[in-house]
């Protein structure tokens, strides 16, 4: 069933087993693996079924330490910020899971397996075949690489589905289906009441932007509204306990981590050919593959350094404006970014058409690759876990009267040092196996370097509400519950300790799938 | 005055010519055996100069590695090219690298750059 709260009266009181809070790739994929069950499931979630400003203008905050497009990062409506995901897709690393001593606060209370046992159904629900990631998918192939040495680089693949998956769009027939689930549209949760020592959540209020109030009533609560506003619920929570909810150890919003994405450098490639078939996109029976150079573990062990891989970008490697442009244009577009440039580079391409066309064509017969200047090199960092990197509540209000979130992202010495290594073992393949030769950005050779000031994240939002065996050390339990509240779950990226260096959609659904069985046996009994 | 684009794009240019030893590309010219070696010694002796800037203590192993690859190829090309090639594919491999202008180079080339930048008459 699919209700609006905004056509049901003032005051409603809605009942379930389990209420799940967000309709993002979290949430909808609990709810539709509990589809069927015996258990009444109820689903919430701020928006509606299209973008609206005025729900959407919730998600504004303040950004006080590396500049962060809070609004835009995120998207407020069925299906969540799947609604703009590029899909790419590679599941976390062992190590990612594992207690480095060179990492502070490295180190997931649970092992890779618990995650692997998930991925295939994982895979089902993200569109993305089987789950293989290595080279030896391409073996015989034009598109096999070449042969990196593994003691420096380890080269995998990136799954994206074609198109990405848009969680609202492909589950919203099951959600309406499902006689068991009913989700409630417009109906954003204000806090979570609970009883005096806070230790169970009562009920959480719901209100719609026109100011409609209501109540959902549960056995069990699972917070699924993203890696900031996870955290912003909780804070916002804080009738028992000034702190927030789940905060007695102070690390609900700390331990923020995203993905910096650097242009670090760019490949002055002998032969162009060589590297697009084998470096751009490759289309493989209806999966699109991205080749990424990643450091390998010893390299990270024994250097000190964060998870961390490199990309090239030959499809960005063009010298002619127009088409340079367009495809900026076109990858802003595929991110669901406003385009950084859109008013020069618009008016490139409407003056550059001739050469447009002519790239156009000469990109359909063989031979007119031609060589271009230069292929971009991108880095994707781990970002390092650090406390000091945090959400926290603003002074400000949103249209409700809620705070609205302070985000001081904070990135270390770590990740750079990380980056400049990854970046430095490609331009020693490159050279090796004769692909050409790289040179760094300016940025990246300064004598003290830092991070530029078009430094932008994957949108990816992580660790505000960490997993931990102790209370002392974090948020949730190794079941995604809040330790201090015995009905209350957290699903999503905010519960990762770690971050690896991989988008976090797949691993989070693999993740609520886990929690979901879980949620079965906990409602059972 | 750094390095173009141009420039390195020359110089890997004349570089991979000699890796890959396609004669055509590799232009005979007087002067030193490493001079011969490049399609556009001018484009070898500036970057050869950027290294000498950045590290003055090059010259003399830059020199000895002149000498050396001269005595191993007897003065061919081809022989230059293919000693020169595995020096400059093993420092890749053994992590022997520099940066110069932001250019990730092996030590052998950017020495055998260098070497060319030492002879009379070059404006460095």
């Amino acid at each position: 069933l699919l209700t609006d709260l905004r056509h049901l009266p003032d005051g409603t009181v809605l009942e379930a087993d389990i209420c799940i809070i967000g309709a993002g790739a979290a949430g909808i994929t609990i709810a539709q693996a509990l589809a069927g069950a015996s258990l009444q499931v109820m689903l919430l979630e701020s928006g509606g079924t299209e973008l609206e400003s005025e729900v959407q203008a919730l998600y504004e905050g303040e950004s006080v330490g590396l500049a962060y497009p809070l609004d835009a990062a995120r998207l407020r409506f069925l299906g969540g910020t799947t609604n703009h995901w590029m899909g790419q897709s590679h599941p976390l690393d062992r190590i990612d899971f594992q207690k480095r001593a060179w990492v502070a606060h490295s180190g997931w209370p649970i092992g890779y397996g618990e995650l692997e046992r998930y991925l295939t159904d994982a895979h089902a629900i993200c569109d993305l075949g089987a789950p293989i990631y290595g080279p030896e998918q391409l073996r015989g192939t034009p598109h096999e690489p070449d042969a990196v040495a593994p003691e420096g680089l380890v080269l995998r693949y990136y799954r994206i589905a074609t198109p990405p998956t848009r969680f609202g769009e492909k589950f919203r027939a099951t959600l309406e289906r499902a006689e068991n689930i009913t989700t409630v549209l417009h109906a954003t949760v204000t806090a979570l009441a609970t009883n005096a020592p806070a230790s169970h959540v009562t009920q959480a209020d719901i209100a719609d932007v026109s100011g409609k109030r209501a109540t959902a009533r549960a056995r069990v609560f699972v917070l699924a509204c993203g890696g900031i506003e996870n955290a912003r619920v909780l804070l916002l929570s804080d009738q028992a306990n000034p702190a927030g909810l789940g905060n007695g150890s102070d690390c609900v919003g700390r331990f923020f981590m995203e993905h910096p994405e650097l242009h670090a450098a760019d490949l002055e490639a002998h032969d162009f050919k060589h590297i697009a078939q084998r470096y751009d996109t490759i289309e493989r029976g209806g999966i699109r593959l991205i080749a990424q150079f990643q450091l390998p573990p010893e390299v990270q062990e024994r250097q000190g350094l964060l998870n961390t891989a490199a990309f090239l970008v030959p499809w960005m490697a063009v010298t002619n404006s127009g088409i340079q442009s367009l495809r900026r244009l076109w990858w802003a577009v595929r991110r669901g970014r406003v385009p950084d440039q859109m008013t020069n580079d618009l008016w490139h391409v409407v003056s550059d058409l001739d050469g447009i066309f002519g790239a156009t064509l000469g990109r359909l017969s063989e031979g007119a690759w031609g060589t271009p200047a230069e292929i971009p090199l991108w880095v994707t960092c781990e970002p390092a876990p650090t406390p000091e990197s945090r959400v926290s509540l603003a002074d400000t209000v949103d249209t409700l009267g809620l705070r609205r979130v302070r985000l001081d992202w904070r990135l270390s010495d770590q990740e750079l040092r990380s980056a400049q290594e990854v970046v430095r073992h490609v331009g020693m393949e490159a050279g090796r196996l004769r692909l050409g030769r790289l040179r760094l950005k300016e940025w990246f050779t300064a004598p003290a370097p830092a991070w530029p000031d078009d430094l932008k994240g994957g949108y990816h939002h992580l660790g505000t509400t960490r997993m931990s065996a102790t209370p002392a050390h974090g948020v949730v339990d190794v079941d995604c519950r809040c330790h201090e509240v015995d009905n209350l779950f957290i699903a999503g990226s905010s519960v990762f300790p770690t971050a690896g260096c991989t988008n976090p959609t797949l691993n989070l659904v693999a993740l609520a799938l886990r929690l979901a069985d879980h949620l079965r046996d906990v409602v059972r009994t | 005055m750094a390095l173009s684009r141009r420039d390195f794009a020359v110089w890997t240019a004349a570089t991979v010519a000699a890796l890959r030893l396609e004669p055509a590309l590799v232009a005979v010219r007087p002067g030193s055996p490493l001079d011969r070696l490049f399609s556009n010694p001018a484009a070898a002796r500036k970057v050869g100069c950027r290294v000498l800037a950045a590290m003055p203590e090059t010259a003399r192993p830059a020199m000895a590695l002149a000498t050396e690859l001269s005595v191993v190829a007897k003065g061919a090309t081809d022989a230059l090219g293919h000693a020169l090639a595995e020096r400059i594919e093993g420092d890749f491999r053994d992590g022997r690298i520099v940066i110069i202008d932001g250019w990730v180079l092996a030590r052998s080339e950017a020495l055998a750059c260098a070497a060319t930048a030492l002879g009379p008459g070059v404006p460095c």
